[in-house]
């Protein structure tokens, strides 16, 4: 680690939560229904819209039916992603004249986009019209993360109402999700990204003769598409010349700042924000970094706020911000340390003023070190999934982290409402697991916690554990699984045990080293987002509903005070047990072997 | 193209898979409403 690395991260790190409560309480007051200056702004706007759409804003619902209010408007966003890539051929809005998506892929990129995961199986700039990319993958954008909110709103509601069957109205808390907190920050965050040079235009793409052609290895592919390999089972390559450069256009600053601020992360070129024109300057590196958690950090205070008591937001936001800390400092040194095999041939690594220094390898020279790993961490950490270098090039244990991170379940800090749902479920099984250790029923938030609460709870904690280890065991006993790895051995291995993390989770950022667009990884990974996703839903929007019903029990002498030092660590505990538990074996398998014949 | 038998097909199969999907949830509704 050098005194940069330490002081990026502490910078990162004081931005974020200085902004996380202003922004958290400004939330809060929009999902309690305050009448104050944005509501004023553009209430009518929100009072049209419900006319429109024949919502009744004064009806509530109860946890039955937001949860088919979520999925039947999922379903409608799911079918209008997926046709409008089937059709984008005969579809306005395409200069490149790209041709209709396949249906193996357009089925995993209409999953991908609403599930808020947005694993891509395609290159944006070689893939989607510019029409697919606004009105199918960028509205999924603001819709898919204004659903995780919402949902997450009603679970708030589950804590702080009494003897009620209701738990909100899923058309109000998304229409002011989308309107009030989302548009606008997307607005300031896509005029501050085109400052900084991210293109915004529908222009075709343009066409540059090199003044200096060059040569490089292009990975040979049989009849079928399908990499080929040499005889130790190694990715071949074959000499390909470069003598004209295309350089992508499109509205992309729009579409990048919902990416990220939606914890969504589909990026619109090949290479999601490592490209120059998505992410061009380290000012613009630290506004898409920051705008990964913004919104996962504030939504804690907007919790405090809504139950009333800031201190449970506070310990929440303490025990995520703790376990981001301690693996993106691992992660950061990892990096730093640089290669052992480049150090035996007497290759330089230590940073110095005229060189970051460490493993560069997949990272671009604008951002180094700290900042890829703070991406790769913050992104991985929240259910992102955007990423400015390729985590398939990081060191053995750089790469575990992202992994272990995602495989946590997407809490720490987690996607925009999902991260902090996901979270309050473990806090329910930490009071549990607690309260156990007393001999006492347990309780969180005066609310006791009993069976059914708890049978909930451990479907959402199961399920993702299921799709991961089940769907790696499925493609590494396949023909069809292999054929995706681009390397033998263990790296492999964590290509693909990435792969069903990442959509198990809802993650959706590439280890980069799998050949995803094939008729297996689309289907499998598909599945597994959509699984991942609603499967986990109903099981939380039926915790609400239970707590709802419930009478609040005064704090008495057994009860476990939720907010202290004592709880943060109870909470750090069970999370980081629950994913060693979980995951190790599987790790051990990847990156930790990876690692030990690394020769470190 | 879209329009083509095999791409039918394939298309078909996708829609049964996204509405098996979809049906599976909303029962998990039900179910959960029952445990």
């Amino acid at each position: 680690m050098t005194a940069n690395d330490t002081l990026q991260i502490i910078i990162y790190f004081g931005v974020l939560l200085l902004l996380a409560k202003p922004l958290g309480i400004y939330m809060a007051r929009i999902y309690e229904g305050e009448v104050f200056w944005p509501v004023r702004l553009m209430g009518g706007i929100e009072r049209l819209f419900y006319r429109f759409c024949g919502v009744n804003a004064e009806e509530e619902m109860s946890w039955k039916r937001y949860a088919l209010a979520v999925l039947l408007f999922s379903a409608a966003g799911y079918f209008a992603v997926y046709l409008l890539q089937r059709l984008q051929g005969v579809l306005p809005l395409n200069p490149q004249k790209f041709p209709s998506v396949s249906p193996d892929l357009a089925f995993n990129t209409a999953v991908s986009f609403t599930t808020n995961t947005n694993w891509q199986n395609y290159g944006g700039e070689t893939t989607m019209s510019y029409l697919t990319q606004m009105a199918g993958l960028s509205v999924q954008n603001f819709l898919s993360a204004a659903t995780g909110m919402a949902v997450l709103v009603a679970v708030i509601r589950g804590f702080k109402r009494q003897t009620s069957m209701t738990i909100g109205n899923f058309w109000v808390d998304l229409t002011r999700t989308v309107l009030y907190i989302l548009m606008p920050l997307s607005l300031i965050l896509s005029v501050l990204l085109v400052s900084q040079g991210v293109v915004q235009n529908f222009r075709a793409y343009r066409h540059v003769t090199l003044i200096q052609p060059f040569t490089y290895n292009s990975p040979s592919l049989d009849r079928k598409g399908d990499p080929t390999r040499d005889g130790r089972g190694n990715a071949s390559v074959e000499k390909a010349e470069m003598r004209q450069q295309v350089i992508p256009m499109g509205p992309a600053a729009s579409q990048i700042a919902i990416k990220q601020l939606g914890t969504n992360g589909g990026g619109f070129f090949n290479v999601n924000s490592a490209h120059p024109f998505e992410n061009p300057t380290p000012l613009s590196n630290f506004l898409e970094m920051l705008a990964i958690l913004l919104i996962p950090a504030a939504l804690c205070a907007t919790f405090g706020k809504m139950i009333g008591d800031m201190r449970q937001g506070r310990a929440l936001l303490a025990a995520m911000f703790l376990i981001l800390v301690t693996l993106m400092t691992l992660s950061v040194w990892s990096e730093q340390r640089g290669n052992p095999h480049f150090t035996s041939v007497g290759i330089d690594q230590t940073a110095r003023s005229t060189q970051p220094g460490g493993n560069m390898e997949g990272k671009e020279a604008r951002f180094g070190i700290v900042d890829s790993a703070i991406w790769a961490t913050a992104t991985t950490a929240a259910s992102n999934g955007s990423v400015n270098s390729m985590h398939d090039s990081y060191t053995p244990l750089g790469g575990l982290f992202p992994i272990w991170l995602i495989q946590l379940g997407e809490i720490v800090f987690g996607g925009v409402g999902s991260g902090l749902y996901g979270m309050l479920v473990f806090a329910i099984i930490t009071v549990f697991v607690a309260g156990l250790m007393v001999g006492r029923t347990p309780e969180y938030l005066g609310k006791k916690i009993e069976i059914f609460e708890m049978k909930m709870a451990a479907l959402v904690i199961l399920i993702p554990n299921a799709l991961v280890k089940i769907g790696t065991a499925i493609a590494v006993s396949t023909k069809a699984g292999i054929a995706g790895v681009a390397n033998p051995g263990p790296h492999g291995f964590s290509e693909i045990l990435y792969a069903f993390s990442s959509a198990g989770n809802n993650n959706g950022s590439a280890f980069a080293g799998l050949s995803g667009n094939t008729f297996f990884y689309n289907t499998a990974l598909g599945i597994s987002m959509f699984v991942a996703r609603f499967w986990l839903i109903i099981p939380v929007l039926a915790i609400a509903g239970s707590l709802a019903k419930k009478k609040q029990v005064p704090a008495g002498l057994g009860t476990l005070p939720t907010h202290t030092p004592l709880f943060i660590t109870f909470l750090i505990g069970v999370v980081l047990i629950v994913g060693a538990l979980s995951f190790m074996p599987s790790l051990a398998l990847g990156p930790i072997a990876d690692y030990l014949m690394s020769g470190h | 193209m879209p329009g083509d038998k095999r791409h039918k097909k394939v298309d078909g199969t996708y829609l049964l898979i996204i509405i098996g999907l979809f049906v599976l949830t909303g029962l998990l509704v039900k179910l959960f409403e029952r445990v």
